[in-house]
């Protein structure tokens, strides 16, 4: 077991808290750099999709892991990145501009949709967003002179500085930029007095108000937040799909993403990738389990679903922290091999237990 | 600039060789004693219980070929990937087959989302799309009129436009009505009814309007009773057809005709709409067999799809293998020299008629041609001709 012995105040505030891990992030980032290198375009492309749904679950994470927010309506900040995006491209704004850009519009619709979270919370929130993404759907269908309708848009393949975007590889390394970002942006603002503010907020409200966090602006601009981050991976998705219609962006991305905060462990970004990483490849899972299944049960429809729902069980009955809190049992075990205490991670006290996981 | 001859030799060369070496006639998929094609299909998506039928009938038609000795002695392999219905996911499932199974042909692959995402990375890998089921004009919309995409699927616009500008004089229709889905397909069904009641000096009296998912169509039908129309057009798929001719049966309305479009003249709404669906017209785009046909060919492929899978193929399972077959003659007069050149070339020669089509088909700007209909109607719980194929 590794204890903190922290000499100097500041310590407590550093982005990782051993030198060691410098080592392992540095490592794998080289290891994410060197893969288009080496492995085929198909397996870039992969990665490229899961590195789009890393950022897409690092936003939802924002607003329900760490502010305690539902949303079933997060594919709707995808569609209004994705749809913002690539109407800027086709009007002329440089890719540059046209990324931030499109995170922007996303953040001011989740702004709006804030304003109710001040005043729901829970089911009625999950309803709320739930509502919210049907009306996005419906808009995007009859708003043709924008979005092309039912019958979708191009997404026009911009080129930075002389190299298209069109390539695999170099779509990859954009993504990976872009997750970087947002990973470091996010476990900064998470070690500020915001990230406190929204932990504040998501344990308890009243405690929280007690201790002069304006409680409401928190809840909006964590709404605003995280649909900002879920629009960002919107711009990326309009890339990745190339032709954008509304049936891209229906409730089961929406479920798919809660999916991925809920499995990966809510309140850890660590958490929101591996989320990602888990359902992403779900698919490929499957693909492989049929190969070995007979016949007559790998040709059956709806295994896919089965599979996923299957996985979704299993951890919530096994692993309410999800895949994050598996992984530090591990990490645990095999620091103090062979001294594992049992109890580790045994919880001491339902601590504000009413108020947890509004 | 003054070049002399030699330059000029020269740097055309240059130029017919670097145009070659950025878009070459692709072989990928095919190898000395096979060829590799690929699909995507919904298998876990809200389509996913009519794909066994597409699946089972487009591997009935490629096993026969395989077992006659195969496309020039190589054999097909077909491999199915799983886009749920989701274009993001199709667009997986199709880098896969391209990047990873570097796949020669993509060949009934299903959705027109999924289809409409997947097009330009198709084409534009020089890959061949053979009958992607969707709406065939906006596909080639989507490829620009790219050479590898081959479009099978009526486009319900024409037809439903061919259609009304027929019967409308015959019936004496004075006053149509539409109702329609909200979403592409009333688009594409809407399409169609505007420019032939222009063309007839009309204009649509009422429009109704309904949601994916609706049950109840009460006051559709309602609408249209009250600006008493005597044609409803109804751009109805299977359920929603019987839910408009029961509530019209419901309100004792019996001066209207009701026309369905091709999706809705489907032996499932005849069978499943009993009284109900009673007179009922429809616009035919392909022949339907039931296990009593008198068709050799239709008889045939019933006899050899039970034998294979136990069940009696539905129109759908017809189709694609209609389709694949299509496909695979294309493949055949392609010659032993396969490419995607010579399989567009293979392609544009080769005519198809068979127990589906009404006539014999070509590609004429590679979508099938001539998009031939017919009306039928419901009489007795089948349909019936009344007229022949236009």
């Amino acid at each position: 077991m590794r204890f903190d012995y922290h000499t100097r105040y500041r310590q407590g505030f550093a982005l990782l808290k051993h030198p060691a891990d410098w080592v392992n992030y540095g490592v794998l980032l080289a290891a994410l750099l060197v893969v288009p290198l080496v492995a085929s375009n198909y397996f870039v492309g992969e990665l490229s999709y899961v590195l789009i749904l890393c950022v897409a679950s690092l936003g939802l994470m924002t607003l329900s892991g760490f502010t305690g927010q539902i949303s079933l309506g997060h594919a709707s900040f995808v569609a209004i990145g994705a749809y913002g995006h690539a109407w800027l491209l086709a009007h002329g704004v440089p890719f540059i501009l046209a990324l931030p850009l499109a995170a922007l519009i996303s953040a001011g619709a989740g702004l709006v949709v804030g304003i109710p979270a001040i005043r729901v919370s829970g089911l009625y929130l999950a309803m709320v967003t739930l509502a919210f993404s049907i009306v996005v759907e419906q808009v995007i269908g009859m708003w043709r002179g924008v979005t092309g309708g039912f019958m979708g848009m191009l997404v026009e393949t911009p080129s930075i500085a002389g190299i298209s975007l069109g390539s695999p590889k170099v779509f990859y390394y954009l993504c990976l930029l872009v997750v970087v970002l947002v990973l470091l942006a996010l476990a900064n603002l998470l070690r500020s007095g915001i990230g406190r503010a929204f932990t504040g907020v998501r344990d308890s409200e009243a405690a929280a108000y007690a201790l002069g966090i304006e409680v409401k602006r928190m809840k909006v601009g964590a709404f605003g937040l995280s649909a900002g981050i879920t629009g960002l991976a919107g711009a990326l998705m309009a890339h990745h799909i190339g032709y954008l219609t509304p049936d891209a962006f229906t409730l089961l991305l929406s479920l798919d993403l809660v999916l991925m905060v809920v499995i990966g462990g809510m309140g850890s970004l660590r958490g929101a990738i591996l989320g990602a990483v888990l359902i992403s490849m779900l698919p490929n899972g499957v693909a492989l389990l049929k190969d070995v299944l007979p016949q007559s049960m790998a040709r059956q429809s709806g295994l896919e679903i089965f599979v996923a729902g299957a996985v979704l069980a299993f951890f919530v009955l096994f692993e309410p922290t999800g895949l994050n809190g598996r992984w530090m049992k591990i990490r645990a075990l095999l620091e103090n091999f062979p001294l594992y205490r049992r109890d580790t991670f045994r919880r001491q006290k339902a601590y504000m237990k009413s108020e947890r996981n509004r | 600039m003054n070049m002399n001859r030699r330059q000029m030799l020269a740097s055309s060369a240059a130029a017919l060789a670097l145009g070659g070496s950025l878009r070459p006639a692709r072989a990928a998929g095919v190898h000395a004693d096979e060829i590799v094609i690929g699909a995507h299909l919904d298998l876990s998506g809200p389509a996913a219980a009519g794909m066994p039928a597409l699946r089972n009938a487009t591997e009935l038609a490629i096993a026969q070929a395989n077992a006659a000795g195969g496309i020039h002695g190589r054999q097909v392999r077909w491999i199915v990937e799983d886009n749920g219905g989701q274009p993001q996911l199709a667009v997986r499932a199709v880098q896969k087959l391209i990047r990873s199974d570097e796949v020669f042909a993509l060949l009934n692959s299903f959705g027109s989302g999924t289809n409409a995402a997947t097009m330009g990375l198709t084409t534009g890998s020089g890959t061949i799309a053979f009958a992607p089921w969707a709406a065939s004009a906006v596909m080639h919309q989507i490829a620009g009129g790219d050479p590898h995409l081959f479009t099978t699927v009526q486009n319900y616009n024409t037809t439903t436009q061919r259609a009304l500008e027929r019967v409308i004089p015959e019936w004496g229709s004075q006053r149509v009505g539409v109702i329609y889905q909200e979403g592409p397909f009333g688009d594409l069904i809407r399409a169609g009814v505007n420019p032939a009641l222009e063309s007839l000096g009309m204009t649509v009296t009422e429009e109704a309007a309904y949601r994916p998912g609706d049950i109840d169509f009460s006051s559709q039908v309602a609408r249209l009773r009250a600006a008493d129309v005597d044609l409803i057009v109804a751009g109805t798929i299977i359920r929603e057809t019987v839910g408009v001719m029961s509530e019209v049966k419901k309100l004792g309305w019996d001066d209207v005709n009701v026309l369905t479009a091709i999706p809705g003249r489907s032996t499932i709404v005849a069978r499943l709409g009993g009284e109900d669906v009673e007179g009922l017209y429809g616009i035919g785009g392909w022949r339907l067999h039931g296990e009593d046909t008198t068709d050799e060919e239709a008889q045939a492929f019933i006899t050899a799809y039970r034998e294979a899978y136990d069940s009696v193929p539905d129109e759908n399972a017809a189709n694609a293998y209609s389709y694949a077959n299509w496909f695979l003659n294309s493949l055949r007069a392609a010659g032993e020299d396969l490419n995607a050149e010579s399989f567009i070339e293979g392609a544009n020669a080769t005519t198809h008629s068979d127990f589906m089509t009404y006539g014999e088909q070509h590609f004429e700007n590679n979508h099938a041609m001539p998009e031939m209909i017919s009306i039928d109607r419901v009489e007795g719980g089948n349909w019936v001709p009344q007229t022949e194929p236009f």
